[in-house]
């Protein structure tokens, strides 16, 4: 006997199911798009444990429920809360709900814990699901929507400084953040050096921060993840959305091909003002700056039971100048960089039953940076290209129980990392130089339980195990035990054929999450992670450069491993539209990289030779209040962080840095304060206030100077010895949404920004140069005034 | 011979690539973006004693030393007011004296050292650093502490082909101040062929002889001769019946030269371009701080991989810019270590190198600033000599004696020529 009956991945309380019932179905839709809202939860009868997460791809849904009065409430992260009342006797309901958005109605959900109602009730924690409509009214730099700047006003989240490659997510590297856009791994998160973020902000759809629980789906990194999926193409109608800034142009057309059936957007966005530089300041003459991103998503549903989507994205940018030095040993006149990332998603999906479904994802990702200087005597460029290749199939089982939530499925990846080679094209003064092809192959199970034990209790339990294998050819160099490993303590080689394994890794990943609640309104949680990294950036500057390299785990590199550890108390009140969360977490990970003094990794054959491994701890509690409702919503978090490395023992004393003490990660600031306020004025004026405030990131300061070979210099003794000036910052918007005030069905959007209202001096670092035996110190700030930006978006 | 000027960069002589490449990028960048770099207040003070070790072999002619200091846990390191130079209370190094010193050669051979002035370790005459032998530093300090360095074996380098030289009005930034924002230069080029076969690493260093015709300066005092063992001598002798800030400066008696010596690290691996010519070089610039010729002694020095790291790690430091694409400042180790604690931080390097001498007259007749010709005293000083003038007390004004000592001769330097 079907007892519950949901398309996908309903889940429904068994005590509720009796012989005679009720069967209500529905679609959930945009009420200015009719684009599906897949993302909707809806409550029965105020009752938090008897809702589903999910809604289909179409936006049907199904719910089997015993005859009796009911009030059916749907929910969706930015849309006004649609609630229905079924009188009692009622067999069969059907409802198609039309939802507004809070662009049009003033009901809205700002940033969330994952699914709304469940803050109290799921067994996860940390996992936060952002609104990007939110987002849009935040104040952002240039008129940019920068999805990894405002995730900073989140509590765990920071980065090294105001323009840096990526963010670090509770004591984490950027590259232990797993950032997958429509499951593609990102490998560069930003353009233009860390100054904007590289995920198109209009075609996102929902974003998931795991910073805590991590469910068992995801692996290969050690402190987070940031799933990002992008929007489906809207099946029925015709659509069109754009907007124009100081930095980019942006355009997105949607067009339904075969209506209800197949679809496909194409999405663009394209700095390409660099001629404006000159006139601003004329040493920014011959610089050329572009970026770019063009991304397209297709649909097509073949029938009830099966499903295709299609997801390409390509970005590029683009950077010359002749301010730049040249490549190494090359007499040249100008250096241009840029990287490309190409990557694509196929996704199959298979209805087996209505409780159970396979989804086969195929996916390729690459991304490839290169340098170029143009010769002086000659005019040949002599290249540098370099690229890090993912390959990876996937196939995933989702099965809906009773009281269990099963998802369970096969990983299998193929990384290929080329880590640079010299082309000098016709230049006779530069040798043609190579670096050995890295390959690896990964291997993975997962299984994710949801259990519901007690209406108070849920645990969520999570198992992965993956299997890790470094592949030939290869070379693979023995070095001397005990001795700092250098090119003068190899002791011989061995040689790997193709294919043949030179080194595994493997081993089992559990995943632990309970949920407690005291009450309808207080839950207590806890959660448990380990996680295993193969893959990771090796550099040796304060945040990962463009050209950073990429690398596998191999005979000398072991993987990273860490242990997370997070407790929790979460606490709703006035139904809801005030929440209290408070979070602690310690993270032990280990084999973490870090470079030995002096490393250098540019077309380095063995860079194990430049690196060191050793442990990070980080701890930290997080405190946040948000306020979901009302005219004024908003929240404000304080976090106590802190991340500490320390080197290995085993290694040789000359090697370790800080001889082997406890020392700051790059990005340990102990304090930090955000707050985001937004005020609503009416159908059309919003405005918007954000404040940050953190310690300043530590730094290393000489501690005297030395007359070495006719010349002073600084000298040092520890890595991260002192911190520069705290910093904060206040920024405002002001929204305008349809100025004209008439419901047309182009709506145009302005937003008038300042980043930094109140002008602070923020030091985005602080150095020491020495020029003709003279030391002097500076700090250097960067948007250091109020920077005032007006952007333009429509819709169509 | 001399080129056409090329339009190259300063920075391609002295700053490590990529990172640097976009950390100048960045710096662009943020100064447009409303950026800007300001002063930074920073106080420091040397929590304890670090040894210092300054110490080249060469197979050069001529005495050659090491030099050993220890840094000064008293000094206090402020930056100032209204500059951001950082100025150091106290002296920041002191002297490692009465050190037993020597050098092994081989591992079998061992050479005392004898300390000829405070610090300072002169080899013996009997050893001069031949290509393919190995030295290694020991030292014992006064308190008791033994320390050596690891061996160093002299490695060839490749001689000069040829060198040239190319007038560049804009060649050094704040060097001197006469000349503000920019000292004018003449800057070495050098075509060499790097052997193939093998790792080679250079570096290059300069020796500059200039004529000089103000030999003494006195501050509140006056310059008198007075017969000592080695006979005429001459010095400074206070005189309070003058101002307090009053100069005298006193013309050369005979014919004299300054010696100046590069101090910036430039240095070269062929890791890229092994066994190519390497081809308009730049490796050396020199200071325009007279119009007049002047000699030049261009050294190209073989450097082992571990000595190149070292400079290389001192030399990315200097030029920091500020920006998340530089690697961070950190404790450098170098290669000596004391026996008993190895953990101790000895600031420092021992080495040894092959040097290919290149020694050339450069003519100045590139030059487009003939007003500082015979200026050398203005352009170090910044002002005009200030003479003592003959007076009732004093009718005859001596002429001071050129001094030898390391940056000044009354020798004819080696391969001086007076015409072209």
């Amino acid at each position: 006997m079907k007892r519950f009956y949901l398309i996908f991945f309903l889940l429904t309380a068994a005590f509720f199911c009796k012989a005679q019932g009720l069967k209500i179905t529905g679609t959930v839709k945009d009420s200015a798009t009719l684009a599906p809202l897949p993302g909707a939860t809806i409550v029965v009868d105020y009752r938090k444990n008897l809702s589903t997460d999910k809604v289909d791809e179409k936006g049907n849904f199904l719910i089997d429920l015993p005859t009796g009065e009911h009030v059916i409430t749907i929910r969706h992260v930015g849309y006004e809360t649609v609630r229905t009342f079924i009188k009692d006797g009622v067999q069969k309901f059907h409802m198609d709900v039309l939802m507004t958005t809070t662009s049009s109605q003033l009901e809205e959900v700002i940033v969330t814990s994952k699914g709304y109602d469940n803050t109290i009730r799921q067994p996860i924690l940390g996992s936060l699901q952002i609104n990007i409509k939110t987002l849009e009214k935040l104040p952002s730099a240039f008129g940019e929507l920068d999805i990894l700047r405002s995730l900073q006003m989140l509590p765990g989240v920071s980065s090294v400084g105001e323009a840096s490659n990526g963010v670090n997510i509770r004591g984490g590297t950027t590259d232990q953040t797993l950032i997958l856009l429509d499951d593609t791994p990102i490998f560069n998160p930003t353009h233009m050096f860390g100054l904007f973020s590289v995920i198109p902000p209009n075609t996102v759809n929902s974003l998931d921060l795991y910073k805590g629980n991590v469910p068992a789906r995801f692996g290969g990194r050690v402190a987070s993840v940031l799933d990002i999926s992008t929007k489906n193409p809207n099946l029925d109608k015709f659509k069109m959305s754009g907007g124009v800034s100081l930095v980019s142009n942006r355009l997105l057309l949607d067009v339904p091909i075969i209506k209800g059936k197949l679809g496909i957007y194409v999405a663009g966005r394209g700095a390409f003002n660099d001629f404006i530089l000159p006139k601003l300041d004329k040493r920014l003459n011959n610089i050329r700056a572009k970026f770019g991103e063009l991304s397209t998503k297709s649909f097509y549903r073949i029938n009830d039971k099966n499903t295709l989507t299609f997801m390409g994205y390509y970005s590029n940018d683009f950077f010359k100048t002749d301010l730049l030095t040249n490549l190494p040993n090359v007499v040249g006149t100008d250096t241009y960089y840029k990287h490309i990332t190409t990557n694509g998603m196929l996704r199959w999906l298979h209805v087996i039953s209505p409780k159970l479904n396979l989804q086969t994802t195929a996916v390729y990702a690459r991304y490839a940076p290169e340098i170029g200087t143009k010769e002086q005597a000659t005019g040949i460029v002599v290249k540098l290209p370099s690229s890090v290749a993912q390959k990876q199939i996937k196939s995933n089982l989702n099965y809906q129980l009773t009281n269990h939530k099963i998802e369970t499925g096969l990983v299998a990846t193929n990384y290929e990392i080329k880590p640079g080679t010299l082309e000098p094209g016709l230049s006779t003064s530069v040798n043609y130089i190579s670096t050995p092809t890295e390959r690896a192959n990964e291997l993975a199970w997962y299984l994710d339980d949801e259990i519901k034990i007690s209406p108070k209790l849920a645990v969520s339990f999570g198992l992965r195990y993956s299997f890790f294998m470094s592949i030939g050819s290869s070379t693979i160099r023995n070095y001397i035990p005990g001795q700092p490993r250098d090119d003068f303590a190899v002791m011989d080689s061995t040689v790997f054929r193709k294919g043949e394994i030179s080194k595994s890794y493997g081993g089992f990943e559990p995943r632990l999450g309970i949920s407690y609640a005291l009450n309808d309104q207080i839950s207590l949680k806890f959660g448990y992670n380990l996680m295993r990294q193969y893959l990771q950036v090796v550099s040796n500057t304060a945040t990962p450069i463009p050209t950073s390299r990429w690398k596998t785990s191999d005979t000398h590199i072991k993987p990273q491993v860490s242990n997370l550890f997070t407790a929790g108390i979460y606490k709703a009140f006035d139904e809801n539209i005030y929440e209290v969360t408070m979070e602690g977490y310690y993270r032990l990970a280990n084999n973490i990289i870090d470079y030995k003094p002096g490393a250098d990794f540019l077309l380095q054959k063995y860079p194990e030779t430049q690196l060191i491994q050793g442990i990070n701890k980080s701890y930290g509690v997080e405190l946040m209040l948000s306020k979901k409702k009302g005219n004024l919503k908003g929240w404000a978090n304080y976090t106590y962080a802190r991340s500490l490395n320390k080197t290995d023992k085993g290694a040789a004393l000359i090697e370790l840095v800080n001889r082997g003490d406890w020392y700051s990660a790059n990005y340990d600031k102990p304090h930090t304060f955000n707050a985001s306020m937004d005020i609503t004025v009416d159908r059309h004026n919003f405005f918007g206030f954000t404040f940050a405030y953190s310690t300043g990131r530590p730094y290393s300061e000489p501690i005297g100077f030395i007359n070495y070979q006719n010349n002073v210099y600084p000298f040092y003794d520890k890595r991260n010895n002192k911190r520069i000036p705290d910093y904060h910052r206040l920024d405002f918007a002001w929204n305008i949404y349809n100025p004209s005030m008439k419901n047309r069905r182009w709506q145009g959007h302005w937003t008038f920004s300042v980043y930094n209202l109140y002008a602070r001096k923020n030091a985005y670092s602080v150095f020491f140069k020495t020029e003709n035996t003279v030391t002097k110190s500076y700090q250097l700030n960067i948007f250091a005034t109020p920077i005032v930006t007006v952007a333009y978006n429509f819709v169509f | 011979m001399r080129k056409a000027k090329f339009k190259l960069k300063q920075s391609s002589l002295n700053r490590s690539f990529v990172s640097a490449k976009f950390s100048i990028f960045l710096m662009m960048l943020f100064t447009f973006l409303h950026g800007c770099v300001e002063p930074f207040s920073v106080r420091f003070d040397t929590p304890k004693e670090y040894i210092v070790v300054d110490g080249v072999v060469t197979d050069m002619d001529g005495p050659q030393y090491i030099k050993l200091a220890k840094t000064n846990p008293d000094a206090v390191n402020e930056s100032s007011e209204f500059s951001q130079t950082i100025w150091t209370i106290g002296e920041s190094t002191f002297p490692l004296t009465k050190a037993k010193v020597k050098i092994i050669v081989n591992s079998t051979q061992t050479f005392n050292l004898a300390e000829t002035d405070p610090g300072v370790y002169q080899l013996p005459a009997a050893l001069k650093g031949k290509v393919g032998d190995s030295y290694q530093l020991q030292f014992e300090t006064e308190t008791g502490n033994s320390y050596e360095s690891s061996s160093e074996k002299m490695l060839p380098v490749a001689p000069v082909k040829t060198a040239y030289d190319v007038f560049n009005p804009k060649g050094l930034p704040n060097y001197s101040a006469y000349y503000r924002d920019f000292t004018p230069s003449n800057d070495i080029y050098v075509n060499f062929d790097d052997p193939a076969g093998e790792q080679n690493f250079y570096r290059w260093q300069w020796t500059l002889w200039e004529t000089q015709k103000t030999c003494a300066t006195c501050n509140q005092g006056k310059y008198y001769l007075f017969q000592s063992e080695n006979g005429i001598d001459g010095d400074c002798f206070k005189d309070l019946t003058l101002k307090y800030n009053n100069i005298y400066d006193y013309t050369c008696a005979d014919l004299c030269w300054d010696i100046f010596y590069s101090s910036e690290i430039t240095i070269f691996s062929d890791i890229y371009t092994n066994g190519q010519s390497q081809k308009d070089k730049l490796v050396a610039q020199i200071p325009l701080l007279q119009a007049n010729p002047c000699l030049v002694s261009l050294q190209q020095n073989s450097l082992t991989p571990n000595a190149y790291r070292f400079l290389k790690l001192i030399q990315d430091q200097a030029v920091n810019s500020g920006t998340l694409a530089d690697t961070p400042p950190a404790p450098i180790q170098g290669n000596v270590l004391n026996v008993k604690d190895k953990n101790e931080l000895i600031i420092g390097f021992f080495t040894a190198s092959s040097v290919a001498e290149y020694k050339t007259m450069l003519w100045r007749k590139n030059i487009l600033n003939l007003a500082v010709l015979n200026q050398l005293f203005k352009t170090i000083n910044n002002r005009d000599p200030i003479l003592e003038e003959r007076s009732a007390e004093r009718p005859y004004v001596p002429l001071a004696i050129c001094k030898n000592s390391r940056s000044r001769t009354p020798f004819l330097p080696k391969d001086w020529k007076w015409t072209q």
